[in-house]
């Protein structure tokens, strides 16, 4: 019954969207408020329905099976609903009817016509994804005869972290879609008409950046924690699919406090709104249709690759021919000095796009090579630290000037005095860490002083209380700089011991004694598990922890994960990992001694905080221009 | 203790599947005495893809084929072979695919100098940005 129901909704979706495409075009409020909800209401019942497919076991649903099972805990049954490819498509659909009815919300006399145009933008879109998903990824497909019990879940996937990874990276993406529209409308919008698009674009791109920010972070502590390899970016097509947008966001967020301050950069912004959300897209669809997995597979079952590639081409086709033949009435000619926040911002974005331009070249690349020479080319992590990392140097030099400057234009001779207070603190930090530690590496120093660069010049600017600066700004640059810290310390400091171990033997990784004390036999809820535990001593014998890795096997699946024990303190992560053994010959064991980690995680926390404080403040100014 | 005994059952089964699944990235037993030789074994390993993973370098990757190409690079270390001699090795017989680190070739130009045209172009662009302005 319950699928059937979702079912229907699912397609009462479709109706509600085709209907708001076209009403919306009509001034019949009424009508346009009929769509908005209906499709808000139909999106959720046919989510939750899915939900409660998944809650309930109910086999008959082919997804259910394929990705459940009775063992599983409810947190994983829930997550389980958007842990696969038609389920999370559904999610998608809800995040984007739920950001449809926020703007609808938005409606004043003022903005009428711009967020009429917004909706059929966002309508189009969301009958786009909608019928990708009843024609090629239906959710409540049925199976007959019902089995017994389902297939269950990959268990490396069962983690809090990654329960939620999914749902905020689709509000990122989905908030990208708002920003899309907005830019379609305001291209259709006539030259007389003065509507402040850039300040609806700013609440929504701003949105969307916090989610992705966090959605990846969570993504590398799931990384970090739970595949137990002592890393947490790995540099993966996946990963590089949520940091695009992410970068394109980075560079649209801070152009659009160029337009709401100077006016100027227009046209850049609506042509960076419209790319960020197509990179979006073109990174669901690297995910989604498995060619980046192998293009053979893809060429096997390649009706969900074809169809993602057609409406990329429907929707970048439309916006931006769009673009090209409306957008002059957005060119100004004031240009940018290039010391000045605007010039430095301007410097950002170009350095930001370039990034992401680097990151989708080494992406796709691998595909391209293969359909066009037969040859096969692998494109790792090795290739981006020597193209996307480096080009990020500057951007970060930049960024700790940036903010200290004034609009308009800088007296180049205050500049100096402006930053000479950043650049002192910044080398005598520098150089007290360096000799407190004697560790000496190109790539450490720059990454060492860089964050402190950013560290002090944003303290200096909260301690200061300059007037007109986004506190937001501050706090969140102040996060990447440590951000920064956390990244430098674990990828040059990172040490690692591999060794077979047997019952009271002892291993020294830096200033500590390790010892494995025993190995116990434990069961989990749906897995059994050796675990070993290990004692952990300082140098002068006092004892800091224990650590328990766990080796686990879930019969259901017939997989094996290890679960890496780790202690944190604010210097560094001791990381163990347990690996196959037996009493007679002894245990792999691997320890990682992971400098400054806890920092990557502090930072983007302070990160999310002053998108929090920013988009707080962007809400205010939302709700005076509305009312 | 029934549930122990099922335990001990299940989990002597998985001792046999474990060799195939679980082994370990680099394994002690591997481990080279020379210090210097084992980081150019590391180093190398980094650059080397596990041919039947997706996107792991055999350094991290714990599948057998990637033991046996760890070894394999190990051994040559030992017998005084040079790195770039072992790169050879490995893609003469396995194709670039092998590399984490796309050689610079005709097909791979491209992917190596357009990242530095993008930024000269931008560059340019923040010049004649402020060029004008004056």
């Amino acid at each position: 019954m319950a699928p059937s129901l979702g079912n229907f909704a699912l397609w009462l979706s479709l109706f509600f969207a085709i209907s708001q495409f076209f009403v919306s075009k009509s001034n019949n409020l009424k009508l346009i408020k009929i769509s908005v909800n209906g499709l808000l209401i139909s999106s959720l019942i046919s989510f939750f329905l899915l939900m409660f497919s998944y809650v309930v076991s109910d086999f008959s649903v082919l997804n259910v099976f394929q990705n459940s099972h009775t063992t599983k805990p409810l947190l994983y049954k829930i997550s389980g609903v958007w842990g696969n490819h038609e389920g999370s498509m559904l999610l998608w659909i809800l995040v984007l009817t739920i950001f449809n009815f926020f703007i609808f919300r938005l409606y004043n006399k003022n903005n009428f016509k711009l967020l009429s145009k917004t909706l059929e933008t966002q309508a189009f879109i969301t009958i786009g994804f909608v019928l990708f998903t009843i024609i090629t990824s239906n959710p409540f497909e049925r199976i007959n005869p019902i089995p017994e019990n389902g297939l269950g879940f990959n268990p490396i996937l069962q983690d809090p972290a990654l329960a939620i990874h999914p749902p905020l990276l689709y509000i990122g993406y989905v908030g990208l879609s708002a920003a899309f529209s907005l830019s379609v409308a305001t291209l259709n919008l006539n030259n007389n008409e003065k509507i402040p698009w850039y300040t609806y674009m700013k609440t929504f791109v701003l949105a969307a950046w916090i989610f992705l920010t966090i959605g990846i972070a969570l993504g590398s502590i799931w990384a970090y924690y739970e595949l137990g390899w002592g890393g947490w970016w790995f540099w993966d097509p996946v990963e590089n699919a949520s940091f695009m947008p992410w970068l394109l966001s980075t560079a649209l967020l801070h152009s659009l406090i160029t337009v709401e301050k100077r006016k100027s950069l227009k046209t850049w912004v609506l042509l960076l709104s419209i790319l960020a959300f197509l990179l979006s897209v073109v990174g669901t669809f690297l995910v989604r249709s498995g060619i980046l997995t192998s293009v053979h597979t893809f060429a096997l079952d390649p009706s969900r690759g074809i169809y993602i590639l057609i409406f990329i081409g429907i929707l970048g086709g439309y916006s931006l021919i769009l673009f090209g033949i409306k957008s002059k009435k957005y060119f100004d000619s004031n240009y940018l000095t290039f010391f000045s926040k605007e010039g430095s911002i301007l410097i950002n974005n170009i350095l930001m796009v370039v990034v992401c331009a680097s990151v989708f070249l080494g992406t796709i690349y691998p595909l391209l090579v293969e359909i066009f020479t037969n040859n096969k080319i692998s494109v790792g992590e090795p290739y981006y630290n020597s193209t996307a990392v480096p080009i990020m140097i500057p951007a970060i030099l930049v960024m700790g000037v940036g903010p200290i400057l004034a609009w308009g234009k800088e007296d180049k001779s205050k500049i100096f005095k402006k930053i000479l207070p950043g650049i002192l603190l910044t080398l005598i930090a520098s150089l007290i860490v360096f000799l407190i530690y004697q560790s000496y590496s190109i790539i450490g120093i720059a990454g060492i002083i860089l964050a402190f660069w950013i560290i002090f010049n944003n303290i200096i600017i909260l301690f200061k209380k300059i007037k007109n600066l986004s506190l937001g700004m501050s706090i969140a640059h102040l996060g990447v700089g440590i951000l920064i810290l956390g990244i430098t310390g674990s990828s040059v400091w990172q040490k690692e011991k591999i060794a077979t171990m047997k019952i009271n033997n002892e291993i020294q990784i830096e200033n500590y004694n390790i010892i494995f004390e025993k190995v116990n036999e434990i069961s989990g809820p749906n897995y059994v598990a050796i675990q070993g535990n290990f004692l952990v001593y300082d140098k002068k014998k006092n004892i800091i922890t224990q650590l328990k890795p766990e080796n686990r096997f879930y019969p259901i699946t017939n997989i094996f994960t290890t679960e890496a024990s780790i202690h944190t303190n604010l210097l560094r992560d001791l990381y163990i990992v347990l690996g196959e053994g037996d009493p007679n010959v002894g245990w792999v064991v691997k320890i990682y001694f992971n400098p400054l980690v806890i920092w990557i995680w502090i930072g983007v926390l302070i990160i999310f905080l002053g998108g929090v404080v920013s988009i707080n403040t962007n809400l205010k100014k939302l709700k005076t221009l509305t009312q | 203790m029934k549930i122990r005994k099922i335990f001990i059952i299940i989990f002597s089964i998985c001792m046999v599947e474990y060799f195939l699944n679980i082994s370990f990235a680099v394994e002690p037993d591997e481990i080279l005495q020379d210090a210097k030789q084992e980081l150019r074994a590391r180093n190398i390993s980094k650059n080397i893809r596990c041919l039947v993973c997706q996107n792991q370098s055999i350094d991290e990757s714990n599948a057998p084929l990637a033991k046996d190409l760890r070894i394999l690079i190990r051994g040559k270390i030992t017998e005084g072979k040079k790195d770039h001699e072992i790169y050879k090795f490995l893609t003469d017989r396995y194709g670039d695919f092998i590399l984490l680190k796309p050689p610079l070739k005709l097909s791979t130009l491209a992917l190596w100098f357009l990242p530095f045209v993008f930024f000269i172009i931008g560059i340019a662009i923040i010049l004649s940005h402020n060029k004008k302005s004056r």
